[in-house]
């Protein structure tokens, strides 16, 4: 049964609180203005969004301190929504699970060392994404995953999106879902070298639209399982019908003109929720105001909605709020809700003009409209091409309360886990790419980390008939790619004028660049994530890519980690990936089961005997990521499970977030290891930042069919440059 | 400074940017059509003329940037090239 929300909270330029973001974007107030935070006397256009200076005194009132801005916004947006949904601290029975979004996350620290004359580097914080959920264990009690995406600008409606399977899976019975963004100076920089910010206001969707506004906040949902709400006596707002996700496949920073990924995830929504076309009362639109994006999502929305005699009704919040970025898919998720228990549609703030070439969507004027309004769309995109759309309910609400599915009813038979029984997933293809001692002058450049990826990607295909399209899905996770690129764009923002940055490097500067590159050159369509943070984002990565398969979102993943680590001269680090199948059945080959995902404190002894207990057969071998505290810890786990550990980072070096998919990659090549399985099950554990994931390799026995061959590090033969 | 030496630097802007070789770039050679550029990588060689020449490239010159060949008319305009 779908997934309920049970509440919302907010921070962004409006204020802090769902109730000024709501004040803001219903009255169409426009909450962007000149840029406060940093000195914007040498760009051409000044104005960008921001959470209020005089918000500060309430936001040190509810959230700890903290160096970075986003970190404090998402912690006090949490709170604010476990409050609305009346989640009693040590009174929730059930487990609770966290998934964000961000786009940047704590790379924005690295500014504060910023002035006219140059960039003095202070602390390492900017360097470690995981910091961001720092404040949300003070706001809410977690038990089970705390899962960070970094998937580009579509990625709060993949946190929703991520929080609704692992409801769907039995994982947990609450998801804290959201996304959370501060306002960047390498940012503002990249858009004004691109020429694509608006001199004064975003105008989503007008025919004199100039470009968007940079913005920063944070949105979250709590969502629950209806079964749990009901046990609990929670009040549903919503019932989240659908949600999809896809990839355009297609550009680092260009929109593919069709819109293809956009119409492909809303129909999918649409279908898996039962719904036709004609019953989309709202789309909550992606529209950030510049002028190619702009027009392809109209295009793409009218396709997929449009019915005959009926326009979409469309409007875009970027007009009020800017682009508040990792945020801005929750921020819309949330008025979203908001716009659901109103019956008022928010309108286009800003819109003056309708672009003509937008005439197939019915474009809502600034003040909104006052109508029923009982199913709503949420779209985003971002840059390196990734979608994502959720399709919310009210009418939902009532039918499951008319069926009695959310009165009060006797809380839900927990199993230990119910991925136990999940369809079996198998790993079809290794690929690795270690940077090499002496590399090919012709060959990738040491330090260009998604040259890497693709080279570990280009490994695992070859010789394999992987379709491309949207069947096929790109899983990554990394805590370096783009790193060097914001450290660089930031030291030449004083150096060259912040005009004069390279809009090519910054563009870059994300977590994206492997994701997107994989995607991109290998044309994979269908779901598009990103995962970053400590080791167990790699092994979360896994998790995910497993769940898509398991929920039928595509029949096999593209999942990988990469890393790069440079010391002086020396670079370290590459890339590694597995193709993962759904099982067809019969095949011998490789299977990969999602055991537990849960917060560990000081002893990780109760974690890991809990995966012991629920691994089909003991370990062989294990194999763990764990960062510096790996040495103790595998002596531990070798001791519980009885098998020798093999900590993955002593052999390859510190991997930051792709250690726990090095893990991973690791017990893959154990198990497959030719002339007799002499390692027939590896335990793979991942811990980082007080979280620790647990996944099950088992080898079957091999009919030479769907065998996965020996990883290597040789760099891949036939990796071709770029095609002109 | 002297046409042919601009255009030069320009060309060797070009083929850094795309990375491809100096001598696939003629004078009239269009970013687009001829040398596949995409709307990132132009705007790339807009930011890099700014840089080596001193200039601004407003928003509107840069969509008139289209080859080697309009990048000097742009510079001639701008006093920057005899």
């Amino acid at each position: 049964m779908a997934p309920v929300v049970t509440g919302v909270g907010a921070v962004s330029p409006a204020g802090i609180g769902s109730a000024p973001l709501w004040e803001a974007v219903s009255g169409g107030r426009v909450a962007t203005g000149p840029v406060t935070r940093f000195d914007t006397s040498r760009y051409p256009a000044r104005n960008a969004g921001e959470v209020p200076s005089s918000c500060l005194p309430e936001l040190d009132r509810l959230v700890p301190r903290h160096p970075s801005r986003a970190a404090r916004h998402l912690a006090a947006a949490t709170a604010e929504a476990v409050q609305d949904a009346a989640l009693v601290p040590g009174r929730v029975s059930g487990r609770t699970g966290v998934f964000v979004g961000t786009v940047m996350g704590t790379r924005p620290l690295l500014e504060r060392g910023l002035d006219d004359t140059g960039l003095t580097p202070l602390g390492t914080e900017w360097t470690e994404p995981e910091r961001l959920l720092d404040l949300v264990p003070a706001v809410v009690s977690v038990d089970g995953p705390m899962v960070l995406l970094a998937s580009g600008c579509s990625v709060g409606g993949d946190a929703v999106a991520r929080g609704a399977a692992a409801i769907a899976a039995g994982e947990v019975d609450v998801a804290v879902c959201g996304g959370a963004e501060e306002l960047s100076q390498e940012v503002f920089a990249m858009f004004t070298a691109l020429r694509a910010l608006a001199p004064d206001v975003a105008r989503p969707f007008d025919a004199d639209r100039r470009g968007m506004l940079p913005s920063e906040g944070a949105g979250v949902v709590v969502l629950e399982s209806a079964e749990h709400c009901a046990a609990r006596g929670g009040r549903a707002r919503a019932v989240l019908l659908g949600h999809a996700s896809a990839a355009d496949a297609f550009h680092l920073t260009q929109p593919r003109p069709t819109g293809d990924a956009l119409i492909e995830a809303l129909t999918t929504c649409l279908k898996d929720a039962g719904r036709t076309a004609d019953q989309v009362d709202w789309v909550c639109a992606h529209g950030t105001g510049t002028p190619a994006s702009d027009g392809v999502e109209a295009r793409a929305i009218a396709t997929a909605l449009g019915t005959p005699g009926r326009r979409p009704v469309v409007s875009s919040l970027k007009g009020s709020l800017g682009h508040t970025q990792g945020a801005a898919a929750a921020l819309e998720t949330v008025v979203a809700v908001k716009a659901l228990a109103a019956g008022r549609i928010p309108g286009n703030a800003t819109l003056r003009r309708p672009d003509p070439a937008c005439a197939d969507i019915d474009l809502v004027g600034p003040l909104g409209r006052t109508t029923p309004v009982d199913t709503v769309a949420s779209v985003a995109f971002g840059l390196g091409g990734g979608v994502s759309a959720l399709l919310l309910s009210r009418t939902e609400v009532d039918a499951l309360k008319g069926r009695g599915e959310l009165r009060d009813k006797p809380p839900p038979a927990r199993g230990r886990t119910t991925t136990n029984h999940a369809p079996a997933v198998r790993i079809t293809g290794l690929g690795v790419h270690l940077i090499p001692a002496h590399p090919d002058p012709k060959g990738p450049r040491p330090d260009d980390e998604t040259q890497h990826a693709l080279a570990a990607v280009t490994d695992a295909l070859r010789g394999k008939d992987v379709p491309s399209g949207s069947q096929t899905g790109t899983v990554w996770a990394g805590s370096t790619a783009g790193q060097q690129e914001f450290a660089q764009t930031c030291a030449d923002i004083p150096a060259l004028g912040p005009t004069r940055v390279s809009p090519r490097r910054a563009a870059r500067s994300a977590f994206t660049g492997p994701v997107t590159a994989v995607s991109v050159r290998f044309g994979f369509e269908g779901p598009y994530l990103n995962l970053t943070g400590a080791r167990d984002a790699g092994a979360h990565a896994v998790a995910e890519a497993v769940r898509m398969l398991q929920q039928d979102q595509c029949a096999r993943v593209l999942v990988g980690g990469s890393a790069l680590r440079s010391g002086g001269a020396d670079q370290s680090g590459g890339a590694a990936c597995v193709v993962l199948e759904r099982d067809q059945g019969g095949d011998a080959g490789t299977a990969v089961r999602l055991l537990h995902r849960a917060r560990v404190g000081d002893d990780p002894a109760p974690f890991i005997g809990d995966c012991l207990d629920r691994m089909t057969g003991p370990p062989r071998r294990v194999v763990l990521a764990a960062g510096p505290g790996a040495p103790a810890l595998a002596a531990l786990v070798s001791r519980l499970c009885g098998a020798p550990c093999l900590d993955v980072e002593s052999r390859w070096g510190d991997l930051g977030a792709a250690g726990g998919f090095a893990a991973l990659a690791a017990a893959a090549a154990m198990t497959a290891r030719r002339g007799g399985a002499a390692n027939p099950r590896v335990l793979v554990l991942a811990v980082g930042a007080g979280n620790a994931v647990a996944i099950e390799v088992i080898s079957q026995k091999s009919s030479g069919k769907g065998e996965v061959g020996n990883g290597s590090d040789r760099t891949a033969a036939g990796h071709a440059p770029r095609g002109r | 400074m002297q046409t042919h030496v601009a255009a030069d630097r320009l060309r060797e802007i070009v083929a850094e940017v795309l990375e491809i070789d100096m001598a696939e770039i003629q004078v009239d050679s269009l970013f687009y059509d001829d040398l596949a550029a995409d709307s990132l990588e132009k705007v790339e060689i807009a930011v890099r003329i700014e840089r080596e020449f001193g200039v601004s490239v407003e928003a509107e010159d840069g969509a008139a940037l289209s080859s080697v060949s309009a990048a000097l008319t742009l510079l001639r305009a701008k006093g920057v090239v005899g």
